[in-house]
C-alpha cells in the first residue's frame, strides 16, 4: 500500500498541475500560453512581463482566482464528505447530511430579496450554513437516543427539510421577474463571479476547516467503528465528533457562499480515493483534498468552455460524477466493503 | 499490575426502562471470571455500564478505586480494554489496521500509531497466529477470524483488564477452543479477563469464579463447583442439566466437570 | 268598455313583464375572438376587470383604471408615490396564471368580475389555462397578445371593452407614435455604428439576455447592439466576466441597484469601455421596470430612454417632459420634479473621478 500510495500522489499532484495550467490557458478571452508563462514568472521574479495590462487583468484578476476558488471549493467538499463518510459510517453520505447547504442557500436568498451587497449575501450564506448545522446539533442533543449517529442523521433530514420548505416559501414569493432568476442561478451553483474578494474570505476558511481534519487523523479512523467501540478504545468521541463537524460545516459553508449549490464531489471523490490509497484517513484525507481540487478545477473549466454561456456547475457535477460514480461501483468488486 | 474492576450495587439499564438492579462483582488482574446468564437478561447492558459506555442508573463503577464516571475516556482504556461481538465494518480496513486502533489509549490526542506501536501490533498479531491475515481486508476474513483480530486489538491496547462479551459465539470447534486457550494464556500473563459466555463448560474450562446474571440479577458469584448446580441451571435457563466428572488425563487423574443437558 | 280596460291592462302588464328583456337584449352581448382565437362571448357593458397578471393589470389601469378591481402583488412603497391614492389602495387579489398562482378561484369569484384579462404569451397552455378557469367560474377570459407590435391593438380592445374607447385610441396612438419615433431615428444608423450593449441582471451582473429574449426586446428596438448576440439565441443565461471583458460593451444598462452601486468601483470591471466612460445606467423602476419586467407598456417609457442612454446625439428631445407626459397619460399622475430627477439621475453618462 505504501508504494501503491505514492503512486497515486505522484499522479494527483500531476493532475492538478495539469489541470491548473490548463485552467489558466483556456477561456473566452483569447490568452497565449506564453503570456501566462510570462506573467507567472514576472510575478515570481519582480520584472515586468511585457503583456498588455488587460490580459493581466484577465489571467490574475479572473481566471487566477477562479481557478484558485475552483480548487479550494473542491478540496473543502472532499474534505468534508471523507471525514463525514467515516463519521457516519456511511460511504454514501454527503456533507449536506446535516443542512449547511440547505441553511446557506437560505441565506443566500434572503440576501438576494433584501436586494444586499453580493458580500452581505455571502455572509448570509455562510451564517445560514453555520445555523443550520448548529440547529441540527442543538436538536440531537436535547434528543436522549442510544445511537447519536442516528439522531444527528435524522435531526439533519428534519431541518433540512424544513429549510428546503422555507426556500421554496421564498422562491414562492419572490418577485418573479427579477429576484427569482437571481435566485435561480445562484442555487444552480457557479464560479463565474469568482473574485479576488471572494477568496480572501473562503480560503482561510478552508484552510482551518483542515486543520483539525489533519490534527485528528487516526481518531477519525476510529470513527468508523461506532461510538461504543470507540469510546472503548479510549476515543473521547463527542469531541472529536464535535470537531469534525465543526470543520466540516466551517468549510462547506465557506465553499457553499461562494460558490452556491455544488453536490456530488462531497459523496464521489473520497469514494474514489478510498478505493485508490484505501480508507486510512491519513493516507484518505491528502488523496480526496488533490482529487477534489483537481476534480471541481477541470470540472469549471469545461463548465466555462464547453459552450458559449455558463453551465451551472451544479449541474455539470452531477453529469460527471453519476457516471464516474456508477462505473466505479461496477467495476470494483469490493465496493466499499 | 494490581488492577481492579468494581460493580458496587450497580443499577444498570436506561433511563426509564431499568435492566438490571443491586449487582456488586468486581475484578481483579490474573483472574477469570465467567459471566453465565440467558439471553436478554441484561449481560450486554451490564458490560456497557461496568464499562462506562452506559451511564449507571444507580450504585457506582470503579476502577482502581476511582469512580469511572469522572474518568477520562483514554485513561480508562489504558486500564481495560473491551472485546464485542465481532461485526463487518463498513470500510476496508486491513486486519492490521483494526489491531493497531488498539493502541489508540497510548497516543495523543493528534498522534498517529509509532514504529513502536506497530511493533506492538505485529506482535499481538503473531501471538494469535492471524500473520497471514495481517493485510487482508478486514470485512472480508470469516467471522472467527475477526473475532480473533480483535482479541489481537485488545492485546495491543495493553490493558490489565479485559472484558470479553461472548468471544466464542458464532466460532467453529476450533477456534473456539483457540481463544479460550488465548484467554487462558492472557490471565496467566497478569490479565484479569471478565468474559460473558453462553455455554457453561466453558466456565468449568477456565473460570475463576463464575457470576449467574438472571432476570437482571446477580444469582450466584463463586468458584464454577460451587455456582454451576443443576438448580441454578434450571432457575437461570429453564434446563435440566447433569454435571459430571471426566477424566481427561489418565496419567494425572485430572478431571474437568461438564454440563449435559438432559432432554425428556 | 270593460273590454277596453281589460285589454289595457293586460297590454300593460305585458309591457311590464317584457320590459327587462327589453332591457336586456339592448345591451345585447358580443362575441370577440382574442389573440388565441378563442370565441369569448362577452357582456356588452364591463365596469369590473379582473387582471389575471402584471402585464395585464398594467394595460388595464392605464386604460380604464376605474374598472381595475385589484392589483396581482402588492404594490411596494417606493412605488405607491407614483399612483393616485385611490387605485393605489386597490386590493390584491393574486395572479391567475403564468409563473406561480396565487390567486384563489373564490377570491376571484368574490370579486365578480365581468371579464377577465390576460396580457402576456399567447400559446396553447395558457389558452388551456384560459378555457379552464373560464369553465370554472363561468366569467369570461380574454387572453390578449403581449408583444410589443401589438400593443396599440390591445389598448384600442380594453378601452372598447370597459366603455373607455377614446382613451384607449388616445394610448395606442400614443403608443404607435412613441414607438415609431424612436424606430425613425435608430433605422439610419448602420449596424457597425451601433451602440454595443451589455445588459447585467442579478446582483454580480452577469445574468444577462440572448438574442431573441424578451429582455432584450427594448433594447434592440432602441438601436442597441446586444453584446451577447454571438452567445446564440435564447433566455436568460449565466456568462463569466471574462466574457464580458472580452466583449468590452460601450454601455452597460442594469436593473439590479447592487451590482449598479458595486460595478464602478470595482478594479475588475473597471477596465471595461463602459465603466471607464461612465456610460453604466441603472434602468428606473418605479413604478413600474422601464426596460423590461413586467412586459406591459410600462416598457413605452424605456424606449427614448434608452435612446438617450445609447445616441445621445441623435435624441436631443426633451426626455423630462416625454417622462412626465406618459406617467400622466399612462399612470394618471404626473410626477413631482424631485420624482422626476430621481427617475433620470441615471440617464446620464457619469466618468468616474
Amino acid at each position: 500500500m505504501r508504494r501503491r500510495t505514492t503512486l497515486v500522489i505522484v499522479a494527483t499532484v500531476a493532475l492538478l498541475a495539469v489541470a491548473v495550467l490548463a485552467g489558466m490557458s483556456v477561456g473566452r478571452f483569447p490568452v497565449a500560453p506564453g503570456d501566462v508563462a510570462a506573467l507567472l514568472l514576472a510575478r515570481v521574479t519582480g520584472a515586468p512581463s511585457g503583456v498588455a495590462p488587460a490580459i493581466e487583468t484577465i489571467v490574475f484578476g479572473v481566471r487566477g482566482p477562479r481557478i484558485v476558488a475552483a480548487l479550494a471549493i473542491g478540496a473543502a467538499l472532499a474534505a468534508a464528505g471523507a471525514a463525514y463518510q467515516n463519521l457516519f459510517r456511511n460511504p454514501l453520505v454527503s456533507p449536506d447530511i446535516l443542512g449547511v447547504s440547505g441553511g446557506a442557500a437560505l441565506g443566500a436568498v434572503l440576501g438576494i430579496m433584501l436586494a444586499l451587497p453580493v458580500i452581505a449575501i455571502q455572509g448570509l450564506a455562510f451564517c445560514g450554513g453555520l445555523v443550520a448545522v448548529g440547529l441540527v446539533y442543538a436538536v440531537a442533543s436535547a434528543v436522549r437516543g442510544h445511537d447519536p449517529l442516528l439522531v444527528l442523521v435524522l435531526a439533519g433530514i428534519l431541518v433540512g427539510a424544513l429549510l428546503g420548505a422555507c426556500i421554496a416559501l421564498s422562491k414562492y414569493l419572490a418577485d418573479p421577474y427579477n429576484q427569482l432568476p437571481a435566485i435561480t442561478f445562484w442555487l444552480l451553483g457557479s464560479l463565474a463571479a469568482a473574485a479576488p474578494a471572494d477568496l480572501a474570505a473562503a480560503l482561510p476558511a478552508v484552510l482551518v476547516g483542515l486543520v483539525p481534519l489533519w490534527l485528528l487523523r487516526w481518531r477519525i479512523n476510529l470513527l468508523s467503528l461506532g461510538d461504543e467501540e470507540a469510546r472503548a478504545l479510549g476515543v473521547s468521541t463527542v469531541r472529536v465528533r464535535v470537531a469534525v463537524i465543526a470543520s466540516a460545516t466551517l468549510m462547506t459553508a465557506a465553499a457553499v457562499s461562494i460558490a452556491g449549490i455544488v453536490g456530488w464531489i462531497g459523496l464521489v471523490i473520497p469514494h474514489l480515493a478510498r478505493t485508490l490509497v484505501g480508507p486510512d484517513f491519513a493516507r484518505l484525507l491528502p488523496t480526496s483534498v488533490a482529487l477534489g481540487a483537481a476534480f471541481l478545477l477541470l470540472v469549471d473549466t469545461l463548465a466555462r468552455t464547453l459552450a458559449r454561456i455558463e453551465i451551472p456547475l451544479g449541474v455539470l457535477t452531477a453529469f460527471i460524477g453519476t457516471p464516474l460514480f456508477l462505473w466505479q461501483l461496477v467495476r470494483s468488486r469490493r465496493g466499499w466493503q | 499490575m494490581n488492577a481492579r474492576l468494581e460493580a458496587i450495587a450497580l443499577d444498570f439499564g436506561y433511563r426509564g426502562h431499568p435492566v438490571g438492579r443491586g449487582v456488586t462483582l468486581s475484578l481483579r488482574d490474573g483472574e477469570i471470571v465467567c459471566l453465565l446468564g440467558p439471553n436478554g437478561g441484561g449481560k450486554s447492558t451490564f458490560f456497557r455500564t461496568l464499562l462506562g459506555l452506559l451511564p449507571a442508573q444507580g450504585g457506582r463503577v470503579r476502577l482502581d478505586g476511582e469512580d469511572l464516571a469522572t474518568m477520562a475516556r483514554a485513561a480508562i482504556a489504558r486500564r481495560v480494554s473491551y472485546v464485542p461481538q465481532a461485526h463487518a465494518g463498513f470500510f476496508p480496513y486491513t486486519v492490521r489496521d483494526v489491531v493497531l486502533m488498539g493502541r489508540t489509549a497510548h497516543l495523543g490526542p493528534f498522534a498517529v500509531p509509532s514504529r513502536r506501536d506497530h511493533e506492538v501490533a505485529t506482535g499481538a498479531i503473531a501471538r494469535l497466529r492471524l500473520d497471514h491475515l495481517a493485510e487482508a481486508d478486514f470485512t472480508r476474513i470469516s467471522g472467527g477470524e475477526r473475532q480473533l483480530a480483535l482479541i489481537a486489538r485488545a492485546i495491543a491496547q495493553a490493558a490489565p483488564l479485559v472484558v470479553m462479551d461472548e468471544p466464542t459465539a458464532s466460532l467453529d470447534f476450533g477456534n473456539q477452543v483457540r481463544v479460550l486457550d488465548e484467554v487462558r494464556a492472557l490471565a496467566r500473563g497478569g490479565c484479569g479477563v471478565l468474559m460473558a459466555t453462553h455455554d457453561p463448560d466453558q466456565a468449568f474450562l477456565c473460570a475463576d469464579r463464575v457470576a449467574l446474571i438472571g432476570g437482571g440479577r446477580l444469582l450466584a458469584d463463586a468458584p464454577p463447583d460451587e455456582a454451576v448446580t443443576p438448580a441454578a441451571m434450571r432457575m437461570l435457563y429453564g434446563v435440566d442439566v447433569v454435571l459430571r466428572d471426566v477424566e481427561i488425563d489418565a496419567g494425572s487423574g485430572r478431571t474437568r466437570r461438564i454440563c449435559v443437558p438432559v432432554g425428556p | 268598455m270593460d273590454r277596453r280596460r281589460w285589454l289595457t291592462a293586460a297590454g300593460l302588464l305585458a309591457a311590464a313583464a317584457s320590459m327587462p328583456r327589453a332591457a336586456r337584449a339592448q345591451h345585447g352581448r358580443r362575441d370577440i375572438v382574442d389573440a388565441a382565437g378563442r370565441k369569448v362571448a362577452l357582456p356588452a357593458r364591463v365596469e369590473r376587470i379582473y387582471a389575471a397578471g402584471p402585464p395585464a393589470s398594467i394595460l388595464v389601469y392605464a386604460v380604464a383604471p376605474d374598472a381595475l378591481l385589484g392589483w396581482t402583488t402588492p404594490l411596494r412603497a417606493a412605488e405607491r408615490p407614483f399612483i393616485p391614492a385611490k387605485y393605489a389602495d386597490l386590493p390584491v387579489l393574486g395572479r391567475l396564471t403564468g409563473r406561480g398562482n396565487t390567486a384563489n378561484v373564490e377570491v376571484v369569484l368574490a370579486a365578480k368580475p365581468d371579464v377577465i384579462v390576460d396580457y402576456g404569451a399567447v400559446n396553447d397552455t395558457y389558452a388551456s389555462l384560459a378555457d379552464r378557469v373560464s369553465q370554472q367560474t363561468g366569467i369570461p377570459y380574454l387572453l390578449l397578445d403581449g408583444t410589443f407590435d401589438r400593443m396599440p391593438d390591445a389598448m384600442r380592445l380594453v378601452g372598447e371593452l370597459a366603455g373607455e374607447s377614446a382613451r384607449g385610441e388616445a394610448l395606442a396612438r400614443y403608443a404607435r407614435e412613441t414607438v415609431d419615433g424612436v424606430s425613425r431615428r435608430v433605422a439610419a444608423i448602420p449596424p457597425a455604428k451601433r451602440t454595443r450593449v451589455y445588459y447585467g441582471r442579478g446582483p454580480r451582473g452577469l445574468d444577462t439576455g440572448l438574442a431573441g429574449s424578451i429582455n432584450m426586446e427594448v433594447i434592440d428596438r432602441a438601436g442597441g447592439l446586444n453584446v451577447a448576440v454571438e452567445a446564440g439565441r435564447g433566455g436568460l443565461v449565466q456568462v463569466s466576466l471574462e466574457q464580458v471583458l472580452r466583449w468590452n460593451p460601450e454601455v452597460i444598462v442594469t436593473t439590479d441597484p447592487t451590482f449598479f452601486a458595486a460595478v464602478r468601483g470595482d478594479r475588475l470591471w473597471g477596465s471595461i469601455a463602459a465603466v471607464r466612460s461612465g456610460r453604466v445606467h441603472l434602468a428606473p423602476a418605479e413604478p413600474f421596470g422601464w426596460i423590461d419586467f413586467p412586459p406591459s407598456l410600462n416598457r413605452l417609457v424605456g424606449l427614448p430612454w434608452l435612446g438617450h442612454v445609447l445616441y445621445p446625439a441623435l435624441f436631443t428631445d426633451d426626455l423630462r417632459a416625454f417622462v412626465a407626459d406618459f406617467y400622466l397619460r399612462c399612470y394618471h399622475r404626473a410626477p413631482t420634479p424631485a420624482q422626476l430627477d430621481t427617475l433620470l439621475a441615471t440617464a446620464a453618462p457619469r466618468p468616474s473621478g
